[in-house]
């Protein structure tokens, strides 16, 4: 479990993140939402580490994030970023197995290369895995930095210790199927022991993967709690200021219609 | 990783060949049996043809071997310092001498030679010695190389238009400076100077090795243990500290030892330049990029190329020498070139 309290992110003058709580759970997978500018991704590289608060706690397991080394998080939680530009020749499979650095000393053993092929099976990668990274497409691209995050935390998934995956808009270049195929993977991985939290912009594909959801607004958490309850009508308005209409498809599923 | 197992081996054998074509060639004509020779005495393991004459062993040891010595040195130096700042700016045109941290260093060691004894005191250069010139060579290297990351970097990101013209600037200024010197120099000091815009081997002798080889062979023994961190760090420094690498200590460590290893080489040869972006260039194309392969063999191409390059320098015009800055320029320039055209269209090697 990683859980924030009243964290604050302060940038020059301005106050990215105010006072804002948030908690994530192994089997479940978490959205945060929220318009451009609402500290969506600050608050993911609070989270994950990578940027120092000026307030607030962050507790890992029970444990305050300070006392984790960087290799110590590392091995137990991994992020995609929006984009990961590579101007080197790595072919994939070697991109994928840069996941594997906080577990290898010096090269990869027979373990991280099994992993890395697992890792780009799972996402549909696994063709091309002997071209070179710079020639892919955006999409492409994405899956792959995917599967290497997937591979950083493979371990978590076949044991009981907890897991963290964070996504930054990890759907954001894909096809309409990848899009599924990749949310559909995040959330069964949120039922392996592995907290998933992302980013996503898509309300319907929120909506349709997400348990929890924080919604964003101003740097402040707007709205906390399963998603049925946060993706509202009424919250949606007030945050995103679009009107918006839930429509029931089936007994499962509904749609989120939206119009200015 | 399988393409090493040959490699390694391959460049290796290149090297030792180089070194023995540096010993066996020259105005006086040593034939390859009697420098193979030369060398295998000192085991007392001999075959009877085609001894040495005792000439030909002086020439040997005292003259050429230290020469071909240095080229080892400083041309796998170059090379790795190449292959690491490229890797620490996340870009394959990072190349010491394109970017000033070769000038710096000239700036540095020419303060030393004309004004170090006003600036630190006589007797603070004498306790230095031999040391006091390649110190001063890689402070100057030091402090470009840090002004040149900071400058360049815009956001998270390496921005390599600006990297590029600050080299151009520190170029500048940095001839300015050396200008200045010069105008300062006394006659002796004013030809010491003159060879660092030439470039040369000529100066290699076992005394100023002796002295040197610390600043070399000290970065280069464990450069090899970043090979994972800078791998990870070619994704971003951000993608490099989620996995676990202390991204700020790598590039205070990455900047300390490319300037030592560009310092180093700067002052006992001045400035040979291209080695540093042609090496690691022509390792990607064929190899890899990884590092852990990268950098042992562009060491071993680099200290081949430049013991080449200079078996050509001073036999070309023999009895007179080229410089051989010209040499590794006529090689490193069109690939220079080359790479930036690729620039266009976002691929690199």
């Amino acid at each position: 479990m990683i859980s924030a309290e009243n964290i604050e992110v302060i940038r020059g003058e301005k106050e990215i993140l105010k006072e804002v709580s948030f908690t994530a759970k192994q089997g479940e997978l978490s959205v945060i939402l929220g318009p451009n500018g609402a500290g969506k991704s600050t608050l993911l590289r609070a989270l994950c580490g990578s940027l120092k608060i000026n307030d607030g706690s962050i507790q890992i397991n029970g444990s305050n994030m300070d006392t984790f080394s960087l290799s110590e998080l590392a091995k137990i939680r991994a992020v995609m970023l929006q984009e990961s530009q590579l101007t080197f020749s790595f072919s994939v499979y070697e991109v994928v197995l840069l996941g594997r650095t906080p577990h290898m000393r010096g090269r990869p053993n027979k373990l991280d290369r099994e992993i890395a092929e697992k890792a780009l099976q799972a996402s549909d990668m696994i063709h091309f895995k002997d071209r070179l990274y710079y020639t892919l497409s955006g999409g492409e691209k994405q899956r792959v930095q995917f599967s290497r995050a997937l591979a950083q935390i493979w371990e978590r998934t076949e044991s009981e210790d907890p897991g963290f995956l964070f996504l930054d808009e990890p759907v954001s270049s894909l096809d309409l199927k990848h899009q599924h195929t990749t949310l559909e993977l995040a959330k069964k991985l949120s039922r392996k022991n592995i907290a998933v939290i992302a980013i996503l912009h898509d309300l319907n594909l929120a909506l349709r993967y997400g348990d929890q959801a924080s919604l964003m607004k101003d740097g402040r958490v707007f709205k906390n709690g399963k998603i049925q309850e946060v993706l509202q009508e009424k919250w949606i308005q007030k945050v995103f200021e679009v009107r918006a209409k839930r429509v029931q498809v089936n007994e499962k599923f509904c749609q989120i219609v939206t119009e200015l | 990783m399988n393409r090493g197992i040959i490699l390694l081996p391959l460049l290796g054998i290149l090297l030792l060949f180089s070194i023995l074509c540096g010993c066996s060639f020259g105005p006086m004509k040593i034939s390859l049996a009697s420098t193979i020779h030369s060398f295998l005495e000192p085991l007392e393991i001999s075959y009877m043809d085609s001894l040495p004459t005792k000439i030909e062993s002086m020439v040997i040891w005292d003259i050429r071997f230290p020469r071909v010595l240095l080229g080892v040195l400083v041309g796998s130096s170059l090379a790795v310092a190449g292959a690491l700042m490229q890797g620490l700016f996340r870009n394959p045109l990072a190349d010491p001498g394109i970017i000033g941290v070769t000038s710096g260093g000239a700036v540095g060691a020419s303060i030393m030679i004309v004004l170090g004894s006003m600036i630190v005191g006589d007797e603070f250069v004498d306790t230095l010695g031999a040391f006091a010139i390649p110190l001063a060579a890689i402070t100057g290297a030091f402090m470009v190389t840090l002004l040149i990351y900071r400058l360049s970097l815009i956001g998270e990101h390496v921005d390599i238009v600006s990297m590029l013209l600050i080299g151009i600037a520190i170029n500048a200024l940095a001839g300015a400076l050396i200008g200045i010197i010069v105008f300062m120099a006394t006659d002796e000091e004013v030809r010491t100077l003159t060879f660092w815009g030439l470039g040369s081997l000529a100066r290699g002798d076992w005394h100023m090795l002796s002295c040197a080889a610390p600043f070399f062979v000290i970065p280069l023994l464990f450069v090899s243990i970043f090979s994972k961190s800078l791998n990870a760090l070619l994704l971003g420094e951000e993608e490099a500290m989620h996995l676990g690498i202390e991204v700020s200590k790598l590039k205070k460590i990455l900047i300390l030892t490319t300037a030592s290893l560009v310092g180093a080489a700067v002052s006992l040869t001045g400035s040979i330049g291209f080695i540093a972006l042609v090496v690691p260039h022509i390792i990607r194309s064929i190899a890899t990029s990884d590092h852990r392969l990268l950098l042992p063999a562009a060491g071993l191409l680099g200290a081949s190329l430049l013991v080449l390059s200079d078996i050509v320098a001073r036999t070309l015009v023999s009895p007179a020498e080229l410089p051989i800055g010209i040499l590794t320029a006529l090689l490193g320039a069109p690939v220079f070139l080359s790479l930036l055209i690729r620039r266009k269209r976002q691929i690199f090697v």
